[in-house]
Protein backbone atom coordinates (compact mmCIF):
# COMPACT_ATOMS: atom_id res chain seq x y z
CA UNK A 1 0.00 0.00 0.00
CA UNK A 2 2.87 2.88 0.82
CA UNK A 3 4.57 1.55 -2.39
CA UNK A 4 1.66 2.19 -3.97
CA UNK A 5 0.92 5.93 -2.48
CA UNK A 6 4.58 6.95 -2.96
CA UNK A 7 4.10 5.82 -6.75
CA UNK A 8 0.91 8.12 -6.74
CA UNK A 9 2.72 10.75 -5.16
CA UNK A 10 5.83 10.15 -7.63
CA UNK A 11 3.37 10.03 -10.63
CA UNK A 12 1.21 13.14 -9.56
CA UNK A 13 4.94 15.16 -9.04
CA UNK A 14 6.56 14.05 -12.45
CA UNK A 15 2.77 14.51 -14.36
CA UNK A 16 2.93 17.96 -12.58
CA UNK A 17 6.33 18.44 -14.84
CA UNK A 18 8.92 17.53 -11.37
CA UNK A 19 11.75 16.18 -12.82
CA UNK A 20 12.88 14.62 -9.95
CA UNK A 21 10.17 12.81 -9.27
CA UNK A 22 10.58 11.31 -12.62
CA UNK A 23 14.35 10.41 -12.33
CA UNK A 24 13.62 8.26 -9.37
CA UNK A 25 10.66 6.75 -11.98
CA UNK A 26 13.80 6.42 -14.04
CA UNK A 27 16.05 4.73 -11.63
CA UNK A 28 13.57 2.19 -9.90
CA UNK A 29 12.36 0.84 -13.43
CA UNK A 30 15.40 1.62 -15.39
CA UNK A 31 17.18 -2.13 -14.73
CA UNK A 32 13.56 -4.18 -14.92
CA UNK A 33 13.02 -2.56 -18.22
CA UNK A 34 16.40 -3.33 -19.63
CA UNK A 35 16.08 -6.75 -18.93
CA UNK A 36 12.38 -6.90 -19.73
CA UNK A 37 13.11 -5.50 -23.38
CA UNK A 38 16.70 -7.22 -23.48
CA UNK A 39 14.71 -10.59 -23.63
CA UNK A 40 12.47 -9.37 -26.78
CA UNK A 41 15.09 -7.78 -28.92
CA UNK A 42 18.16 -10.14 -27.84
CA UNK A 43 20.34 -7.38 -28.64
CA UNK A 44 22.03 -5.10 -25.98
CA UNK A 45 22.14 -1.94 -27.49
CA UNK A 46 19.01 -1.62 -28.88
CA UNK A 47 17.54 -2.66 -25.92
CA UNK A 48 19.41 0.42 -24.42
CA UNK A 49 18.12 2.52 -27.03
CA UNK A 50 14.42 1.33 -26.76
CA UNK A 51 14.64 1.64 -23.10
CA UNK A 52 15.57 5.31 -23.20
CA UNK A 53 12.97 5.84 -25.92
CA UNK A 54 10.61 4.31 -23.40
CA UNK A 55 11.36 6.68 -20.69
CA UNK A 56 11.08 9.81 -23.13
CA UNK A 57 7.77 8.51 -24.66
CA UNK A 58 6.74 7.77 -21.06
CA UNK A 59 7.51 11.43 -19.99
CA UNK A 60 6.01 13.05 -22.97
CA UNK A 61 2.26 11.06 -22.10
CA UNK A 62 2.29 11.75 -18.87
CA UNK A 63 0.69 14.70 -17.97
CA UNK A 64 -2.10 13.41 -20.14
CA UNK A 65 -2.49 10.34 -17.96
CA UNK A 66 -5.48 9.93 -15.32
CA UNK A 67 -4.10 10.08 -11.87
CA UNK A 68 -4.49 6.47 -10.90
CA UNK A 69 -2.36 5.48 -13.19
CA UNK A 70 -0.90 1.81 -13.17
CA UNK A 71 2.41 3.21 -13.48
CA UNK A 72 4.29 -0.25 -14.10
CA UNK A 73 2.08 -1.99 -16.33
CA UNK A 74 1.94 1.74 -18.60
CA UNK A 75 5.75 1.91 -18.55
CA UNK A 76 5.93 -2.23 -19.75
CA UNK A 77 3.20 -1.28 -22.31
CA UNK A 78 5.44 1.58 -24.16
CA UNK A 79 8.44 -0.19 -23.77
CA UNK A 80 6.51 -3.81 -25.89
CA UNK A 81 4.86 -0.87 -28.11
CA UNK A 82 8.90 0.15 -28.89
CA UNK A 83 9.68 -3.05 -29.39
CA UNK A 84 6.74 -4.07 -31.42
CA UNK A 85 7.06 -1.01 -33.57
CA UNK A 86 10.95 -2.10 -34.06
CA UNK A 87 10.21 -4.98 -35.27
CA UNK A 88 8.25 -3.48 -37.61
CA UNK A 89 10.58 -1.25 -38.96
CA UNK A 90 13.01 -4.38 -40.79
CA UNK A 91 16.30 -2.78 -39.11
CA UNK A 92 19.46 -3.41 -40.94
CA UNK A 93 21.03 -6.65 -39.88
CA UNK A 94 23.54 -6.28 -36.97
CA UNK A 95 27.15 -6.04 -37.17
CA UNK A 96 28.21 -9.85 -37.07
CA UNK A 97 32.15 -11.23 -37.36
CA UNK A 98 32.79 -12.03 -40.99
CA UNK A 99 32.89 -15.97 -40.45
CA UNK A 100 29.14 -15.74 -39.27
CA UNK A 101 28.28 -13.92 -42.73
CA UNK A 102 25.73 -16.26 -44.69
CA UNK A 103 24.37 -17.88 -41.81
CA UNK A 104 20.78 -17.80 -39.97
CA UNK A 105 20.84 -14.86 -37.48
CA UNK A 106 18.48 -16.47 -35.32
CA UNK A 107 20.83 -18.85 -34.58
CA UNK A 108 24.51 -17.17 -34.12
CA UNK A 109 22.83 -13.13 -33.40
CA UNK A 110 21.91 -14.28 -29.29
CA UNK A 111 25.45 -15.71 -28.43
CA UNK A 112 27.21 -12.73 -30.11
CA UNK A 113 25.35 -10.13 -28.64
CA UNK A 114 25.47 -10.98 -25.30
CA UNK A 115 27.67 -9.18 -22.87
CA UNK A 116 31.67 -10.51 -22.03
CA UNK A 117 30.84 -13.95 -21.72
CA UNK A 118 34.79 -15.21 -21.28
CA UNK A 119 33.86 -15.59 -17.60
CA UNK A 120 31.48 -17.94 -18.26
CA UNK A 121 30.84 -21.48 -18.30
CA UNK A 122 30.27 -23.35 -22.04
CA UNK A 123 27.36 -24.61 -19.45
CA UNK A 124 25.80 -21.67 -18.44
CA UNK A 125 26.47 -20.10 -22.32
CA UNK A 126 24.67 -22.86 -23.59
CA UNK A 127 21.82 -22.65 -21.29
CA UNK A 128 21.80 -19.10 -22.07
CA UNK A 129 21.58 -19.35 -25.59
CA UNK A 130 18.65 -22.00 -25.86
CA UNK A 131 16.99 -19.83 -23.33
CA UNK A 132 17.19 -16.41 -25.28
CA UNK A 133 16.76 -18.83 -28.61
CA UNK A 134 13.39 -20.01 -27.41
CA UNK A 135 12.88 -16.43 -26.10
CA UNK A 136 13.10 -15.13 -29.63
CA UNK A 137 10.96 -17.78 -31.13
CA UNK A 138 8.41 -16.72 -29.23
CA UNK A 139 5.48 -14.40 -30.52
CA UNK A 140 5.97 -11.11 -28.75
CA UNK A 141 2.78 -11.18 -26.59
CA UNK A 142 4.06 -14.66 -25.06
CA UNK A 143 7.39 -13.68 -24.57
CA UNK A 144 6.58 -10.04 -22.88
CA UNK A 145 3.70 -12.57 -20.70
CA UNK A 146 6.49 -14.48 -20.06
CA UNK A 147 9.21 -12.25 -19.23
CA UNK A 148 6.40 -9.96 -16.43
CA UNK A 149 5.55 -13.38 -14.88
CA UNK A 150 9.37 -14.07 -14.66
CA UNK A 151 9.50 -10.19 -12.97
CA UNK A 152 6.79 -11.29 -10.78
CA UNK A 153 3.72 -9.54 -11.97
CA UNK A 154 0.32 -10.43 -11.74
CA UNK A 155 -1.83 -11.53 -13.89
CA UNK A 156 -3.60 -8.49 -14.12
CA UNK A 157 -1.04 -6.33 -14.30
CA UNK A 158 0.25 -8.75 -17.72
CA UNK A 159 -3.16 -7.88 -18.70
CA UNK A 160 -2.98 -3.76 -18.24
CA UNK A 161 0.29 -3.92 -20.09
CA UNK A 162 -0.76 -6.25 -23.22
CA UNK A 163 -4.12 -4.72 -23.14
CA UNK A 164 -5.85 -7.67 -23.25
CA UNK A 165 -7.78 -9.74 -20.50
CA UNK A 166 -6.59 -11.72 -17.76
CA UNK A 167 -7.74 -14.96 -19.74
CA UNK A 168 -5.61 -14.19 -22.23
CA UNK A 169 -2.92 -13.57 -20.75
CA UNK A 170 -3.35 -17.02 -18.74
CA UNK A 171 -3.53 -18.29 -22.31
CA UNK A 172 -0.24 -17.07 -23.26
CA UNK A 173 1.22 -18.18 -20.46
CA UNK A 174 0.56 -21.32 -21.20
CA UNK A 175 1.44 -21.18 -24.96
CA UNK A 176 4.60 -20.27 -23.77
CA UNK A 177 5.35 -22.34 -21.34
CA UNK A 178 4.65 -25.47 -23.59
CA UNK A 179 7.09 -23.97 -26.19
CA UNK A 180 9.23 -23.35 -24.17
CA UNK A 181 8.94 -27.14 -22.65
CA UNK A 182 8.53 -28.53 -26.06
CA UNK A 183 11.65 -26.68 -27.14
CA UNK A 184 13.46 -27.97 -24.38
CA UNK A 185 12.49 -31.24 -25.12
CA UNK A 186 14.08 -30.35 -28.74
CA UNK A 187 16.58 -29.91 -27.24
CA UNK B 1 24.13 -29.59 -25.54
CA UNK B 2 21.08 -28.35 -23.71
CA UNK B 3 20.33 -31.69 -22.27
CA UNK B 4 22.85 -31.05 -19.09
CA UNK B 5 20.57 -28.16 -18.04
CA UNK B 6 17.23 -29.61 -19.45
CA UNK B 7 14.85 -29.75 -15.96
CA UNK B 8 13.01 -32.65 -15.13
CA UNK B 9 9.65 -31.30 -14.20
CA UNK B 10 7.40 -33.14 -12.12
CA UNK B 11 4.46 -30.96 -12.48
CA UNK B 12 3.27 -27.48 -13.71
CA UNK B 13 3.52 -25.67 -10.84
CA UNK B 14 7.46 -26.79 -10.85
CA UNK B 15 7.95 -25.96 -14.06
CA UNK B 16 6.91 -22.58 -14.51
CA UNK B 17 8.88 -22.12 -10.79
CA UNK B 18 12.10 -23.41 -12.54
CA UNK B 19 11.48 -21.71 -15.61
CA UNK B 20 11.15 -18.31 -13.99
CA UNK B 21 14.53 -18.91 -12.56
CA UNK B 22 16.38 -19.75 -15.48
CA UNK B 23 15.24 -16.92 -17.34
CA UNK B 24 15.96 -14.65 -14.37
CA UNK B 25 19.79 -16.30 -14.02
CA UNK B 26 19.94 -15.84 -17.96
CA UNK B 27 19.07 -12.10 -17.76
CA UNK B 28 19.99 -10.98 -14.45
CA UNK B 29 23.69 -11.50 -15.14
CA UNK B 30 23.89 -9.50 -18.24
CA UNK B 31 24.85 -5.91 -17.72
CA UNK B 32 23.25 -3.77 -19.90
CA UNK B 33 24.75 0.42 -19.65
CA UNK B 34 22.48 2.37 -17.73
CA UNK B 35 20.97 5.77 -19.79
CA UNK B 36 19.60 7.24 -16.98
CA UNK B 37 21.99 10.23 -17.96
CA UNK B 38 21.34 10.23 -21.24
CA UNK B 39 17.98 10.00 -20.53
CA UNK B 40 17.62 12.58 -17.72
CA UNK B 41 19.87 14.68 -20.30
CA UNK B 42 16.81 14.38 -22.91
CA UNK B 43 14.43 14.46 -20.42
CA UNK B 44 15.41 18.26 -19.28
CA UNK B 45 15.63 19.01 -23.13
CA UNK B 46 12.07 18.11 -23.58
CA UNK B 47 11.18 20.43 -20.38
CA UNK B 48 12.87 23.63 -21.45
CA UNK B 49 11.33 22.71 -24.82
CA UNK B 50 7.99 22.94 -23.72
CA UNK B 51 5.98 25.53 -24.74
CA UNK B 52 2.56 25.80 -23.65
CA UNK B 53 0.08 26.17 -26.36
CA UNK B 54 -1.33 29.18 -26.99
CA UNK B 55 -5.20 29.45 -26.23
CA UNK B 56 -7.60 31.29 -28.35
CA UNK B 57 -8.65 34.56 -27.31
CA UNK B 58 -12.07 34.87 -26.30
CA UNK B 59 -14.18 36.97 -28.50
CA UNK B 60 -16.62 37.99 -26.06
CA UNK B 61 -16.09 39.79 -22.63
CA UNK B 62 -13.07 39.72 -21.14
CA UNK B 63 -12.27 40.86 -18.12
CA UNK B 64 -8.47 41.66 -18.61
CA UNK B 65 -6.67 43.44 -15.48
CA UNK B 66 -6.92 46.92 -16.81
CA UNK B 67 -10.56 46.70 -17.21
CA UNK B 68 -10.62 45.20 -13.35
CA UNK B 69 -8.41 48.26 -12.48
CA UNK B 70 -10.84 50.70 -14.21
CA UNK B 71 -14.22 49.22 -12.63
CA UNK B 72 -12.02 49.53 -9.44
CA UNK B 73 -11.37 53.02 -9.63
CA UNK B 74 -14.99 53.83 -10.67
CA UNK B 75 -16.65 52.13 -7.59
CA UNK B 76 -14.02 53.83 -5.63
CA UNK B 77 -14.74 57.41 -7.17
CA UNK B 78 -18.62 56.44 -6.64
CA UNK B 79 -17.27 55.38 -2.83
CA UNK B 80 -15.98 59.14 -2.60
CA UNK B 81 -18.83 60.68 -3.45
CA UNK B 82 -21.15 59.01 -1.51
CA UNK B 83 -18.91 59.73 1.61
CA UNK B 84 -18.68 63.81 0.76
CA UNK B 85 -23.01 63.39 0.62
CA UNK B 86 -23.29 61.34 3.29
CA UNK B 87 -20.78 63.55 5.17
CA UNK B 88 -22.32 66.84 4.69
CA UNK B 89 -25.39 64.78 5.57
CA UNK B 90 -24.43 64.03 8.65
CA UNK B 91 -23.95 67.61 9.86
CA UNK B 92 -27.91 68.05 10.13
CA UNK B 93 -28.04 65.59 13.00
CA UNK B 94 -25.44 64.94 16.21
CA UNK B 95 -25.03 61.98 18.27
CA UNK B 96 -25.06 62.40 21.83
CA UNK B 97 -23.79 59.53 24.45
CA UNK B 98 -26.46 58.24 26.81
CA UNK B 99 -25.23 55.77 28.87
CA UNK B 100 -23.34 53.83 26.06
CA UNK B 101 -26.15 54.12 23.69
CA UNK B 102 -25.56 56.86 21.00
CA UNK B 103 -28.40 58.00 19.97
CA UNK B 104 -28.98 60.50 16.75
CA UNK B 105 -30.88 63.60 17.88
CA UNK B 106 -32.80 66.06 15.05
CA UNK B 107 -31.48 69.20 14.88
CA UNK B 108 -33.65 72.50 16.46
CA UNK B 109 -35.08 72.76 12.87
CA UNK B 110 -36.43 69.19 13.20
CA UNK B 111 -38.08 69.92 16.55
CA UNK B 112 -41.14 72.00 17.48
CA UNK B 113 -41.06 74.94 20.25
CA UNK B 114 -43.49 72.39 22.10
CA UNK B 115 -41.36 69.75 22.14
CA UNK B 116 -39.95 68.64 25.39
CA UNK B 117 -37.82 65.93 26.89
CA UNK B 118 -40.65 63.77 28.43
CA UNK B 119 -43.18 64.97 31.10
CA UNK B 120 -40.38 66.49 33.17
CA UNK B 121 -39.29 69.44 30.54
CA UNK B 122 -39.32 72.80 32.33
CA UNK B 123 -42.63 74.91 31.55
CA UNK B 124 -40.90 77.97 32.48
CA UNK B 125 -40.64 80.51 29.63
CA UNK B 126 -38.06 80.49 27.18
CA UNK B 127 -35.36 83.70 26.59
CA UNK B 128 -36.13 85.58 24.27
CA UNK B 129 -33.50 84.56 21.84
CA UNK B 130 -34.76 80.71 22.37
CA UNK B 131 -38.39 81.06 22.47
CA UNK B 132 -38.87 81.88 19.31
CA UNK B 133 -36.63 78.80 17.90
CA UNK B 134 -39.00 76.52 16.35
CA UNK B 135 -37.51 76.13 13.17
CA UNK B 136 -33.69 75.83 12.21
CA UNK B 137 -34.03 79.36 11.26
CA UNK B 138 -34.96 80.31 14.28
CA UNK B 139 -32.13 78.37 15.98
CA UNK B 140 -29.30 80.40 13.47
CA UNK B 141 -31.19 83.75 14.46
CA UNK B 142 -30.36 82.16 18.19
CA UNK B 143 -27.00 81.72 17.45
CA UNK B 144 -25.97 84.75 15.72
CA UNK B 145 -27.90 86.24 18.74
CA UNK B 146 -25.47 84.59 21.45
CA UNK B 147 -22.43 85.60 19.14
CA UNK B 148 -23.06 89.03 18.74
CA UNK B 149 -24.02 89.02 22.70
CA UNK B 150 -20.07 87.51 23.04
CA UNK B 151 -18.41 89.57 20.43
CA UNK B 152 -20.15 92.71 22.90
CA UNK B 153 -18.42 91.06 25.81
CA UNK B 154 -14.87 90.88 24.46
CA UNK B 155 -15.45 87.22 23.37
CA UNK B 156 -14.61 85.97 19.96
CA UNK B 157 -17.54 84.74 17.76
CA UNK B 158 -18.04 81.53 17.57
CA UNK B 159 -18.92 79.61 14.05
CA UNK B 160 -22.64 79.27 14.00
CA UNK B 161 -22.77 76.32 12.17
CA UNK B 162 -21.73 74.13 14.98
CA UNK B 163 -24.06 70.90 15.64
CA UNK B 164 -26.95 71.63 18.04
CA UNK B 165 -27.12 68.66 20.45
CA UNK B 166 -29.76 70.05 22.41
CA UNK B 167 -33.36 70.04 21.23
CA UNK B 168 -35.59 73.12 20.40
CA UNK B 169 -36.88 73.03 24.31
CA UNK B 170 -33.35 72.73 26.14
CA UNK B 171 -31.41 75.11 24.15
CA UNK B 172 -31.35 77.35 26.71
CA UNK B 173 -29.20 74.50 28.35
CA UNK B 174 -26.30 75.88 25.78
CA UNK B 175 -24.07 78.67 27.09
CA UNK B 176 -23.88 81.28 24.52
CA UNK B 177 -21.22 80.72 21.97
CA UNK B 178 -20.30 77.58 23.38
CA UNK B 179 -19.44 74.49 21.46
CA UNK B 180 -19.98 70.89 22.05
CA UNK B 181 -17.41 67.98 22.43
CA UNK B 182 -18.37 64.80 21.56
CA UNK B 183 -16.48 62.61 24.08
CA UNK B 184 -17.13 58.96 25.39
CA UNK B 185 -19.41 58.45 27.63
CA UNK B 186 -17.30 56.21 30.36
CA UNK B 187 -14.84 59.29 30.04
CA UNK B 188 -17.17 61.61 31.05
CA UNK B 189 -18.89 59.75 33.56
CA UNK B 190 -15.49 59.23 34.96
CA UNK B 191 -14.36 62.53 34.78
CA UNK B 192 -17.45 63.42 36.84
CA UNK B 193 -17.02 61.30 39.42
CA UNK B 194 -13.27 62.42 39.85
CA UNK B 195 -14.79 65.59 39.75
CA UNK B 196 -17.36 65.20 42.62
CA UNK B 197 -14.79 63.20 45.33
CA UNK B 198 -14.18 66.51 46.73
CA UNK B 199 -17.82 67.20 47.34
CA UNK B 200 -19.14 66.30 50.47
CA UNK B 201 -21.07 63.71 50.91
CA UNK B 202 -24.23 66.52 51.90
CA UNK B 203 -23.02 67.78 48.89
CA UNK B 204 -23.58 64.69 46.88
CA UNK B 205 -26.96 64.18 47.94
CA UNK B 206 -28.14 67.68 48.01
CA UNK B 207 -26.95 67.84 44.16
CA UNK B 208 -28.13 64.52 43.53
CA UNK B 209 -24.58 63.96 42.62
CA UNK B 210 -23.99 60.55 44.75
CA UNK B 211 -22.81 57.78 42.98
CA UNK B 212 -24.20 56.40 41.06
CA UNK B 213 -24.79 59.73 39.13
CA UNK B 214 -28.53 59.03 38.77
CA UNK B 215 -28.27 61.55 35.37
CA UNK B 216 -28.79 59.92 32.42
CA UNK B 217 -27.43 62.04 29.44
CA UNK B 218 -24.13 64.48 29.27
CA UNK B 219 -23.40 67.23 27.15
CA UNK B 220 -20.10 68.41 26.59
CA UNK B 221 -19.70 72.56 25.62
CA UNK B 222 -16.53 74.46 25.71
CA UNK B 223 -15.99 77.67 25.58
CA UNK B 224 -13.52 79.94 25.41
CA UNK B 225 -12.51 84.02 27.02
CA UNK B 226 -14.90 83.69 29.52
CA UNK B 227 -14.77 83.37 33.13
CA UNK B 228 -16.52 80.45 35.54
CA UNK B 229 -18.29 83.49 37.07
CA UNK B 230 -19.52 84.70 33.78
CA UNK B 231 -20.73 81.01 32.84
CA UNK B 232 -22.49 80.69 36.40
CA UNK B 233 -24.43 84.07 36.35
CA UNK B 234 -25.43 83.03 32.77
CA UNK B 235 -27.22 79.58 34.39
CA UNK B 236 -28.83 81.32 37.42
CA UNK B 237 -30.43 83.67 35.07
CA UNK B 238 -31.42 81.44 32.72
CA UNK B 239 -32.73 79.14 36.03
CA UNK B 240 -34.83 82.45 37.44
CA UNK B 241 -36.47 82.92 33.96
CA UNK B 242 -37.67 79.12 33.95
CA UNK B 243 -38.75 78.79 37.69
CA UNK B 244 -35.92 76.63 38.61
CA UNK B 245 -34.58 76.63 41.52
CA UNK B 246 -30.30 77.10 41.16
CA UNK B 247 -28.32 75.27 44.12
CA UNK B 248 -24.33 76.48 43.55
CA UNK B 249 -21.92 73.83 45.35
CA UNK B 250 -18.88 75.44 46.66
CA UNK B 251 -16.20 75.93 43.96
CA UNK B 252 -13.06 73.56 44.15
CA UNK B 253 -10.07 74.64 42.96
CA UNK B 254 -6.94 71.92 42.74
CA UNK B 255 -4.56 74.53 41.18
CA UNK B 256 -4.53 73.63 37.34
CA UNK B 257 -8.24 73.13 37.74
CA UNK B 258 -11.01 74.90 39.17
CA UNK B 259 -14.40 73.76 39.19
CA UNK B 260 -17.87 74.20 39.76
CA UNK B 261 -21.11 73.00 40.45
CA UNK B 262 -24.30 73.50 39.76
CA UNK B 263 -28.22 72.16 40.61
CA UNK B 264 -30.94 73.27 39.10
CA UNK B 265 -34.26 71.34 40.29
CA UNK B 266 -37.28 72.23 38.70
CA UNK B 267 -41.03 70.26 39.39
CA UNK B 268 -40.12 67.62 36.96
CA UNK B 269 -36.40 67.94 35.98
CA UNK B 270 -33.37 68.40 37.16
CA UNK B 271 -29.77 69.75 35.24
CA UNK B 272 -26.65 69.40 36.62
CA UNK B 273 -24.26 71.72 35.19
CA UNK B 274 -20.40 71.24 35.59
CA UNK B 275 -18.21 74.12 35.22
CA UNK B 276 -14.27 73.42 35.19
CA UNK B 277 -12.01 76.30 34.18
CA UNK B 278 -9.08 74.98 32.93
CA UNK B 279 -6.00 77.18 34.24
CA UNK B 280 -2.45 74.88 33.41
CA UNK B 281 -1.44 73.09 30.36
CA UNK B 282 -1.94 70.14 31.99
CA UNK B 283 -3.07 67.02 29.30
CA UNK B 284 -7.16 66.81 29.98
CA UNK B 285 -9.03 64.34 28.81
CA UNK B 286 -10.56 65.82 26.36
CA UNK B 287 -7.94 66.42 24.33
CA UNK B 288 -6.18 69.65 23.72
CA UNK B 289 -7.49 70.24 20.59
CA UNK B 290 -10.28 70.29 22.27
CA UNK B 291 -9.80 72.41 25.50
CA UNK B 292 -6.87 74.59 25.99
CA UNK B 293 -5.55 76.85 28.38
CA UNK B 294 -8.16 79.05 29.93
CA UNK B 295 -10.96 77.47 28.53
CA UNK B 296 -14.26 76.50 30.46
CA UNK B 297 -15.62 72.75 30.26
CA UNK B 298 -19.22 72.80 30.46
CA UNK B 299 -20.54 69.65 31.29
CA UNK B 300 -24.77 69.26 31.43
CA UNK B 301 -26.10 66.54 32.69
CA UNK B 302 -29.81 65.81 32.10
Amino acid sequence: MRKISVEAELVAKAKAGEVAAFERIVMEYEPKLSRFIYGLVNERELSEDLVQETFVSAYRALPSMPADLKLSAWLYKIALNKVRSEKRKKRPVPWLPLPFFGQNNDEVVPALELPDQSADTAETIAKRDAIMGVLKKLPPDQSAALLMDTQGFDDDEIADALDCSIGAVRQKLFRARKAFKALYEDN
Amino acid sequence: MAKDFKPQFNNEEAFNRRLREAINSTLEPIELESRRTRIMGQIRQEQLSRVVPLKPRPTGFRLSPYRVGGFATLLLAIGLVFFILLSNESRTFSITVADGVVQKLPTAGLASSNESRGAGAPNAVLPNTTAAATTLAAAAVRQSTAAATTAAAGVAPQPTFAPNFFTAGELWLQYPASQHITVDNQLALDYLRKLTTALSENDKLRSGLKEPIGFKQYRVLHVSGTSVDSVAQYYRDVATQRNLKLEAIPASDAGNIAWQWLYLNGTDARYGVLLVEFKGTTPNPFGNGNINRGDILIVIAT
